[in-house]
């Protein structure tokens, strides 16, 4: 049922067709990425509580907030401990999840904790857009999201299918790039009536203007996506194949879906996945431990899926906020501050915790919360300089000084002297 | 009470949309190629091109409608044309109660079928059901809404749940396109997006969204926004969605506290942060107390949660000592053992020394209705919602005027339309720079090719993907309403999957042969200027025109058909056909 290139000429009528859909076609199958490097940002909306997924669960201050949520390190509900906690702390994984415990053993996977927006904001929408567009509360408002800025410091063409959100829309972090192309699932990524109906509508839309230049894309990005399934699936009966155990649920999908693009060497260089789900202010022991189980098998099977790919690709987890320390009546925990990103990559200096901890007595936390003393764009800007040749930072995080922890390996010179040149103010002195 | 979030309707449901996607891509991917001509008759009237009996610019009154309803038609264009704006305005704004009546008989003959095998289990179960059974449940209270969770997997069926949105998006649907009254529509439309509920989130609000579509949002569209607002909070869904409903005295809950503000009042620009020290306000005004403060910080929202406890729904929680206990209706009350008593100052407002029941509740509410900055939000998503993302500065600035000046009149949102639509001649102006949405937009094709709209439960799924149709937006923010967040791969191609294939659905009901002047079914380039016409209502880009009579001639195309198909092939042809227009710049901008 798939187009071909082969029922795709017999479809073209037209003059319309050869103009728009061939020569975006040609750019389309002969660009490769100019880097190797795949990053994918995974989202967690709703404010993961990063002291349920990672919970110093020895702390008597977290004990005594959390009677009926707190990880234990042993026993009932008790957690899996991690090895290189931070400032002496011991940390517990939650049980939820082991497969995060094993890529966290196996080097792969590194946690920086009390992580997030410096500036403290509880509102879900207010501070996802501030991550997604590279901000603080107080700074000056930025209109584009901070991946867009990246994309478009690297090279000024970029291959059609080289920045994807595997959600049905393309994410704030995204904003102002219309070369993104969501793609949901890729094995259903056609056009009703097949290649008749796509060259009419390529010759309908043939014009300049956003809307047009969307449709075109999209056009060019279904016969790219065709070509190539049909390549990777040449000859492979997947019913028999014993793949990755992927789960039935959103995260699993979208995972398994970035894989695939992935392995169809299209010049893939940026990726976002979304999970949702995380706010819970009621019941958390239970849809916590849902979606962390969620978090975990998927991240477990998608790792295995891309294995062949593990040292081109980062992926970075991060969330809103944290959530308060104290649980409150309904079992649950309110919108807090700080709380726990994640870096997978074969490049990761893993099996380690990053970050400042805070401490939790009354005196050390920020309204009640756990404080974030790592900005979240320093995980992410150590990312872009050393994995992904980001020529400017100062582009794409104006704000911040670049002050790497070490979480990744890769040559951050060039940015390490452009920072110094650049911005006398720098904090890594 | 929020458990069980992936049930219903919700997993089984989306594959089964998957799946139905997928039949339609994979059935539609031949549907061009079902038949084989020998050959096709050369196009005989290029020449005349140039002679399109379209005018080149859209009318006034084809801009205006298009811009506050589903879709103008030709006969609305007409019908306003005849007897002027004004009139056609002052009637849409003073609507009857309720549907109109061939709107209400329309739904009231609908029927959906519905069948589950029966339980028998330790409450009861329920008998098998396999019936064509009317939608029922638009007009259900909220106690037995309520039943349909509580009793779920106990004596009644889960698909039950599922039956009650199924019945909603179809309503949705059928308004859309049939109501007569469709500002009405259009303000429903935009209420349900300001005041979103996501149907993913609680099963027990989401049962009860019939009576809040019917009594929280609809009756006060055009209506007072401070008493929507209290009927807004004092609704089974939003209290339930928003947790104000288990808010508790000793640990007030404030999701609902500060959404309030953030998302339904004063809006997100208004948050001034953490504590009302040292912050300036962002319109410059710095801080200052009661509604002249430039907005709201975390103590407000606080101090709101406070106000507002108490507001809750009987599900059978504690009242009081003694083990009493409220029923489990799902109904309104105020709870005085959920009250705070810790009231302190809102936004500079003192509220301690307020006792009587709900009043604590109802100043937060006078104070946040009648601030400024709530009449820039919700004028500024309004205007966009009409004009775009750059609507004309005077219509905001008379809808601020018109919404503060008649804030205390029952009909004051109908005031701002007023404000909007008449004060000025801008409604009717050009450009054309708003993007349908993928639900204007297939609402806009059945509208235009006067398709007869009849309840199906796909519609409750084809549009979940792109989070469009009610209540399938996840979060309480409700959809970005800007245009470049449809400028996306995604929405391009299901929107375009969803014209060309949901024809196909018997309930979606038309006949474009019949429709077609039978002296153009000759004339590929008058029988794409007709369907041009109808749809679009002026002349679109020469890409457009040279497209569509290039292919009135392929295999596909609606001449080859006409000319060598059957009376089947003919209406697949003008169907298609339609499907195509509406893929076009000048159908998919309002």
């Amino acid at each position: 049922m798939r187009l071909t290139r082969r029922n795709l000429l017999l479809g073209a009528s037209g003059g319309a067709f050869m103009a728009t859909v061939g020569p975006g076609l040609r750019v389309s199958m002969a660009a490769q990425s100019t880097s190797d490097e795949i990053l994918v940002v995974l989202f967690a909306r709703g404010g993961i509580d990063g002291l349920q997924l990672a919970a110093p669960a020895e702390d008597s201050f977290y004990q005594q907030a959390r009677p009926s949520l707190a990880v234990q390190s042993s026993g009932t509900n008790a957690g899996l401990a991690l090895a290189n906690g931070i400032d002496g702390v011991d940390f517990f994984l939650n049980p939820g999840a082991p497969e995060l415990n094993d890529l966290y053993t196996s080097g792969d996977l590194a946690l920086i904790h009390a992580s997030g927006v410096p500036t403290e904001n509880r509102s879900h929408f207010k501070t996802q857009d501030m991550m997604e567009r590279g901000m603080a509360d107080n700074e000056s408002n930025i209109l584009s999201g901070w991946l867009t800025r990246h994309v478009e410091t690297l090279t000024a063409e970029r291959p059609l299918l080289s920045t994807v959100s595997t959600a049905s829309n393309n994410p704030i972090s995204l904003l102002g790039y219309p070369q993104a192309v969501s793609i949901p699932d890729v094995q259903n990524f056609n056009v009703s009536g097949g290649d008749v109906n796509a060259a009419v509508i390529a010759g309908l839309n043939s014009g300049n203007s956003p809307y047009q230049q969307v449709a075109q894309q999209t056009i060019e990005a279904i016969n790219t996506v065709q070509v190539k399934l049909e390549e990777l699936n040449g000859g492979v009966d997947e019913e028999t194949e014993a793949g990755p155990a992927y789960t039935n649920g959103p995260l699993s999908s979208s995972l398994r879906n970035l894989a695939t693009l992935i392995k169809m060497d299209v010049g893939l260089d940026v990726a976002t996945v979304d999970q949702g789900g995380w706010d819970h202010h009621n019941n958390l022991i239970n849809e916590f431990s849902n979606n962390v189980t969620e978090l975990s098998q998927s991240l477990s099977a998608f790792w295995e899926d891309v294995a062949e790919y593990k040292d081109r690709i980062t992926l970075v987890f991060m969330t809103e906020f944290g959530r308060r320390l104290n649980e409150n009546a309904s079992a649950g925990t309110d919108h807090g501050s700080g709380s726990v990103m994640m870096v997978l990559s074969g490049n990761a200096n893993g099996g380690q915790m990053y970050g400042t901890w805070p401490g939790l007595s009354p005196t050390d936390l920020d309204n009640g919360d756990l404080a974030v003393t790592t900005d979240y764009r320093q995980v992410i800007a150590e990312i872009l300089a050393k994995r992904h040749n980001s020529p400017s930072l100062d582009t794409v995080f104006p704000t911040v000084s670049y002050d790497p922890l070490g979480i990744i390996n890769g040559d951050d010179t060039a940015i390490t002297g452009a920072a110094v040149a650049s911005n006398t103010t720098s904090s890594s002195s | 009470m929020r458990n069980n979030r992936a049930s219903f309707y919700a997993d089984g449901l989306r594959n089964f949309l998957s799946a139905t996607l997928s039949v339609i891509v994979c059935l539609l991917i031949f549907k061009g190629l079902a038949y084989t001509v020998p050959g096709t008759e050369p196009l005989s009237g290029l020449a005349d091109e140039g002679n399109l009996m379209l005018t080149a610019e859209p009318s006034f009154e084809r801009i205006a409608l298009n811009r506050v309803t589903f879709g103008a038609r030709d006969v609305d264009e007409a019908y306003v044309q005849s007897i002027g704006w004004d009139a056609y305005v002052q009637d849409q704004l003073n609507p009857p109660d309720g549907d109109d009546d061939a709107l209400a008989a329309h739904l009231a003959a609908q029927t959906m079928h519905i069948d589950y095998r029966g339980e028998e289990n330790e409450f009861g179960g329920w008998p098998d059901v396999d019936e064509d059974r009317p939608l029922n449940y638009l007009d259900a209270d909220t106690e037995t809404l309520f039943d349909v969770a509580v009793n779920a997997g106990k004596t009644v069926p889960f698909a039950e749940g599922a039956r009650i949105q199924q019945e909603l998006t179809a309503a949705s649907w059928i308004r859309a396109v049939h109501a007569e009254y469709q500002i009405r529509e259009f303000m429903a439309d935009f209420w349900h997006n300001h005041f979103n509920i996501g149907r993913q989130d609680n099963n027990f609000a989401t049962v009860t969204l019939p009576v809040y579509d019917r009594e929280h949002i609809r009756p006060y569209v055009l209506g007072n926004f401070r008493e929507m607002l209290e009927a807004n909070a004092t609704s089974t869904a939003m209290l339930l969605y928003l947790d104000n409903a288990v808010s508790v005295a000793t640990f007030p809950n404030e999701n609902y506290g500060r959404e309030l503000m953030e998302l339904h009042t004063m809006g997100e620009d208004a948050y001034l942060g953490l504590d009302n020290t040292d912050v300036a306000g962002p319109n410059g005004l710095g801080i200052n107390v009661g509604v002249n403060a430039a907005g709201f910080t975390d103590v407000d929202v606080f101090e709101a949660s406070i106000a507002l406890s108490g507001w809750t729904v009987e599900f059978g929680q504690p009242t009081g000592p003694g083990g009493k206990r409220a029923p489990v209706t799902g109904n309104f009350f105020y709870s005085a053992a959920q009250h705070s008593p810790d009231a302190g100052e809102f936004m500079g407002v003192t509220l301690a020394g307020i006792d009587e029941p709900m009043e604590q509740g109802r100043a937060v509410l006078d104070i946040v209705a009648a601030h400024p900055a709530t009449a820039e939000f919700i004028c500024g998503k309004l205007v966009r919602r009409i004009f775009g993302d750059t609507p004309p500065a005077a219509v905001q600035t008379r809808a601020v005027e018109a919404w503060t000046e008649h804030k205390d009149a029952p009909d004051q949102i109908k005031k701002v339309m007023e404000a909007i639509l008449l004060d000025g001649p801008e409604i009717g102006e050009g450009p054309q720079t708003k993007v349908r949405r993928p639900f204007e937009r297939l609402m806009a094709l059945y509208r235009t090719t006067d398709t007869v709209v009849n309840a199906h439960p796909w519609m409750n799924i084809v549009l979940e993907s792109l989070h469009d149709g009610l209540f399938t937006w996840p979060a309480p923010n409700g959809r970005p309403d800007v245009n470049g967040y449809w400028f996306s791969t995604t929405a391009s191609l299901t929107t375009w999957n969803l014209s060309i294939g949901l024809f196909f659905l018997e309930e979606l009901a038309t006949s474009f042969t019949a429709q077609t002047p039978l002296n153009i079914q000759n004339s590929s380039i008058e029988m794409v200027e007709y369907w041009l016409g109808r749809m679009i209502g002026f002349e679109p880009s020469a890409a457009v025109v040279n497209t569509l009579i290039d292919d009135a001639s392929s295999l596909a195309g609606i001449m080859t058909s006409l000319n060598f198909g059957s009376a089947k092939n003919v209406e697949d042809a003008f169907m298609r056909l339609a499907s195509l227009i509406s893929t076009t710049e000048e159908f998919s901008f309002r």
